[in-house]
């Protein structure tokens, strides 16, 4: 049984330029203890869908359709209290940016303490602090840090307390939505081997959501390739990477530098397509190589390829 | 044109259009009313003929053969209160326009100065201008304008002092973000001087920001006239001045005579207003904030 | 470094600033082209009579000497001079008259505070409606209205058709009594209250009303519009949608993600709006003949006397010295970047 499956999720932003579909029928699948990478450029609609699992959308998007099922619940029929539990304490989010995703006038025992109290935790003010101290340690961070303001913190210590955060309530799924993207490589690297500990000792499942196929290969279990709101191929990671079939995936691989990989870098010609109106037929096909008649006027159904999905005419 | 679609640009509308209104009215007003601005007496047939006092509104005076009508009233000596607002608005405006050129002058002078040179200069005017700024901009007003004494150049200057550091601190803080940038540091290495780098390369990036502060400090202007006057320094009457005849309206307002106090105050508000709003939109489009969805 | 700290140095600072704004001052009034003396208080009166309040406020001397005069008398002897008529020390007349210029501008500070930070609020918390548009509309408006034109339109549909006063801080009868009250501070709240008096007290009360609601309104304009734009800045940053993703409660997060954020720009905007409050209270004073220093100024200007005016304007000087103490100091008590 899945912890939590998507299933045709469409959301679409109503801005002053027109309405732009972000997601145009995603479905994913993730289990128990299971790292799932989502993959894509910007614009994909990745983050989009990581912020629509928790209801966290803006107030100019709209969740046009589909489900999102949580141990069997589907998430996006719950009362707002009811999903406010679930956040934070359940579902948790690690944001992008560390340098504006902690309250700066407050010190990070508070945020744990706030935390703690919101979901009725009960703890008196050692408590709380001995808790937050222990996992704020799981996570590299010193326990002194708890006292001190955000801003006296580096970059990377802050992911760890944002990502400490968001253990703290042990919960069954954490998103992390792009979370070393504003890291430098060596930090990076810490953080990726920090959620590996994480996944290791308290199995929880994670939504790895990054532009960075060289992340998802050291992380995720299975990936999930998004482009232009659709989802284009889903497998185990090894076998994705091994033998990509869509040719957005392949590309995707080639524009990586790979150590003993081809001299040359291949970027993906072209840009990614105006989501006001995304071209018909299969989205990929303005810049895709095998690009055919069939390609440009139907739009290729996810299919099943063995124990991989995937949505391409020719794969 | 199309039709304003956010706060800025009906900002920018409406406040174009009474400050228009406002202009041309100062600026035409004296043919518009014949009114008797300074003195209780109207000419007719080179005849002085007394007005009477206190007339409310659409009042109509019989002179000889003529019926006069006294639109806005007459004021506690006889003298036409419309009239004195359009006099008024030459006056005031006047002073305004002064003050605002003379401050953005002078501050964006200093403050180019300051910010270019740098150094022991740099940090005098700078405490110079910071203590200037701390001081009540009508304190300042009032202490210099008791001292230099009456009159349109006086009161422009006691009022252009105050204005000088929102300038200065604006053109200096412009100015020393764009020392360092690639095409000053191009203009210097292709042997410019710092007289010639300083009109030709920074100047003209700091018109936005002057531009979008002038009318502001117009508005702020009028209002700090408005409160000279109303205590009593710089003109002498009978100069027809807003400020003056809220002050003197006020004492018979409470008697029931409204509209001596009320008309003027109302001109006040339309201008400081206009050009407020005039500031505003110009901000906007001058400098646009990139917050959009 | 703490809180503690940063206060203990802040106010060392403070008589460092206050020296260069009176040496700002002095240069101001002194060595602007123009004679003071004549300008000021003698268009008919003989040559030997000016030239006899020009020495005694010193300004026959060479201007270094004034310059050390000036200072000396104002950090030392505290004297700012006496009035030409009636030879009373400007400083007595100042001292009588602060508190209540100090009432006025704490109860104008409430109410516009009031007004203000509840318009800011309710548009952040409400930010898509139409809310924010009227806010940015109210504060355009009461901006371009003169203080003294507010206080009229008060004066004139408020407490005319309700009968309440629109003069001075008491009604003559209780002026001469609180004279005789055992506690005599010199501010009438205050006197009033600790001594008991809670008719006097609601006399005043009622004399405070409009003067305080003009100036308050006045300032509001500038309160609801910093308020608005800072929680609405605050609201949008990345950790308020952090701290949804946490569960947190709406009205948790307008609380203590966006007004206590939005406190810091709202504070600085507070400390600039004290020099408009003290200039306010000119026009306001004179408009309700409130007497507070104000309400001097406008009689020194009257009276044609130039002591009265430099003791204003030196007292002011001090007035801003002290509130910027007391704003950086809140300020470092709300901006933790600020002490660490």
């Amino acid at each position: 049984m899945s912890l939590l499956e998507v299933r045709d999720l469409k959301v679409s932003y109503t801005t002053r330029r027109g309405r732009i579909e972000a997601l145009s029928g995603v479905s994913l699948a993730l289990g128990e203890g299971e790292v799932v990478g989502v993959v894509g450029e910007s614009g994909s609609g990745k983050s989009t869908l990581g912020q629509a699992i928790l209801r966290l959308l803006p107030r100019y998007a709209h969740i046009e359709g589909g489900e999102v099922l949580f141990q069997g619940r589907n998430l996006l029929e719950l009362e707002e209290d009811e999903m406010r539990e679930i956040r934070g304490r359940e579902i948790a989010m690690v944001f992008q940016d560390p340098y504006s995703s902690l309250n700066p006038v407050m010190r990070i025992i508070d945020h744990f303490s706030e935390l703690y109290e919101e979901h009725g935790a009960g703890y008196t003010r050692e408590e709380a602090a001995k808790l937050a101290g222990d996992i704020l340690e799981k996570m590299g961070v010193p326990r002194e840090k708890l006292l001190e303001y955000p801003h006296q913190m580096s970059g990377g210590q802050r992911q760890r307390v944002a990502i400490a955060l968001g253990l703290a309530l042990n919960p069954r799924l954490l998103i992390a939505d792009e979370i070393t993207t504003a890291l430098d490589a060596l930090v990076e690297a810490q953080i990726v081997d920090l959620l590996k500990e994480v996944r290791h000792t308290f199995k929880t499942s994670i939504l790895f959501i990054t532009h960075n196929m060289g992340l998802v290969a050291q992380l995720a279990d299975k990936v999930t390739v998004m482009y232009a709101g659709k989802i284009v191929e889903f497998g185990n990671t090894r076998d994705v990477i091994s033998s990509p079939l869509h040719p957005y995936t392949k590309a995707l691989l080639a524009s990586v530098p790979r150590i003993g990989g081809s001299k040359e870098l291949q970027p993906i010609p072209g840009d990614p397509p105006d989501m006001r109106s995304p071209p018909p037929g299969c989205r990929f096909h303005p810049r895709c190589p095998l690009a055919t008649e069939k390609c440009r006027s139907e739009e290729p159904p996810l299919k099943l390829k063995g124990d991989r999905l995937v949505a391409c005419h020719y794969a | 044109m199309r039709r304003p679609k956010t706060f800025g640009e009906w900002s920018l509308l409406t406040g174009g259009v009474l400050t228009g209104i406002v202009v041309v009215l100062a600026v035409f007003g004296q043919y518009l009313a014949q009114g008797n601005v300074t003195s209780s007496y109207i000419y007719v047939d080179s005849r002085p003929v007394e007005v009477p006092p206190l007339l409310p509104p659409l009042s109509q005076v019989k002179v000889g053969e003529e019926t006069r009508v006294f639109y806005l009233g007459t004021d506690q000596l006889g003298r036409d209160v419309l009239g004195r607002l359009l006099a008024g608005a030459r006056f005031v405006l006047a002073v305004a326009l002064l003050s605002t050129l003379i401050s953005g002058i002078v501050g964006t002078l200093l403050g180019l100065i300051s910010g270019y040179t740098g150094g022991l200069l740099d940090r005098a005017l700078s405490v110079t201008m910071d203590s200037l700024y701390s001081l009540p901009g009508l304190i300042i007003a009032i202490a210099l304008a008791a001292l230099l004494g009456t009159g349109l150049w006086n009161i422009s200057m006691a009022i252009a002092v105050a204005y000088i550091p929102s300038y200065f601190r604006m053109v200096r803080g412009n100015v020393l973000s764009l020392k360092n940038m690639p095409f000053v540091e191009a203009a210097r290495i292709s042997g410019a001087g710092p007289l010639s780098i300083t009109v030709r390369q920074i100047l003209p990036n700091t018109f936005p920001s002057i531009a979008s502060l002038l009318p502001i400090t117009f508005a702020d202007a009028i209002i700090t006239e408005a409160g000279l006057s109303f205590l009593g320094l710089g003109i002498e009457p009978p100069t027809p001045d807003w400020g003056f005849d809220l002050n003197k309206g006020r004492q018979f307002f409470l008697a029931g005579y409204w509209w001596i106090g009320v008309f003027p105050g109302l001109a006040i508000v339309v201008s400081v207003l206009g050009f407020l709003l005039l500031g505003e939109g110009l901000n906007e489009i001058l400098n646009p904030k990139r917050w959009e969805i | 470094m703490g809180l503690k700290e940063y206060v203990f140095s802040r106010i060392l600072l403070t008589p460092v600033m206050l020296f260069i704004l009176l040496t700002f001052v002095f240069l101001l009034l002194r060595v602007l082209p123009g004679d003071p003396i004549t300008m000021l208080e003698g268009k008919n009166i003989p040559e030997d009579v000016l030239a006899r309040r020009r020495a005694e406020l010193g300004l026959d001397k060479p201007i270094y000497v004034q310059y050390i005069d000036y200072l000396y008398s104002v950090f030392v002897k505290l004297d700012l001079g006496e009035t030409a008529l009636e030879r009373v020390p400007v400083a007595y007349l100042i001292a009588v008259r602060l508190p209540a210029t100090i009432e006025l501008a704490v109860s104008s500070t409430i109410i516009a505070a009031l007004i203000g930070l509840s318009m800011g609020l309710l548009s952040a918390r409400y930010q898509y409606g139409r809310l924010p548009y009227a806010v940015r509309v109210y504060s355009s408006v009461v901006y371009s209205i003169p203080v003294f034109y507010i206080g009229l339109l008060l004066q004139a549909f408020l407490a005319k058709p309700l009968g309440m006063p629109t003069t001075g801080r008491l009604s003559p009868i209780n002026m001469v009594l609180a004279d005789s009250l055992p506690v005599r501070t010199g501010f009438i709240f205050l006197d009033s209250l600790l001594s008991g008096r809670l008719d006097i007290l609601s006399d005043y009360l009622i004399h405070l009303l409009l003067p305080s609601l003009t100036l308050g309104i006045y300032l509001s304009g500038v309160f609801s519009r910093v308020t608005y734009l800072s929680v609405e800045d605050a609201m949008s940053q990345e950790y308020t949608q952090a701290a949804r993703g946490r569960g947190l409660r709406e009205w948790t997060i307008v609380k203590r993600y966006g007004l206590r954020n939005a406190l810091i720009p709202i504070l600085t905007m507070a400390g600039l709006q004290v020099a408009a409050l003290l200039g306010g209270a000119v026009l306001t004073e004179t408009t309700f003949n409130w007497e507070g220093i104000g309400l001097l100024v406008y009689e020194g200007i009257l009276k044609r006397d130039y002591a009265i005016v430099q003791g204003a304007v030196t007292i002011y000087a001090v007035l801003v010295s002290l509130t910027s103490l007391i704003v950086d100091v809140l300020y470092a008590y709300v901006d933790p970047r600020v002490r660490y």
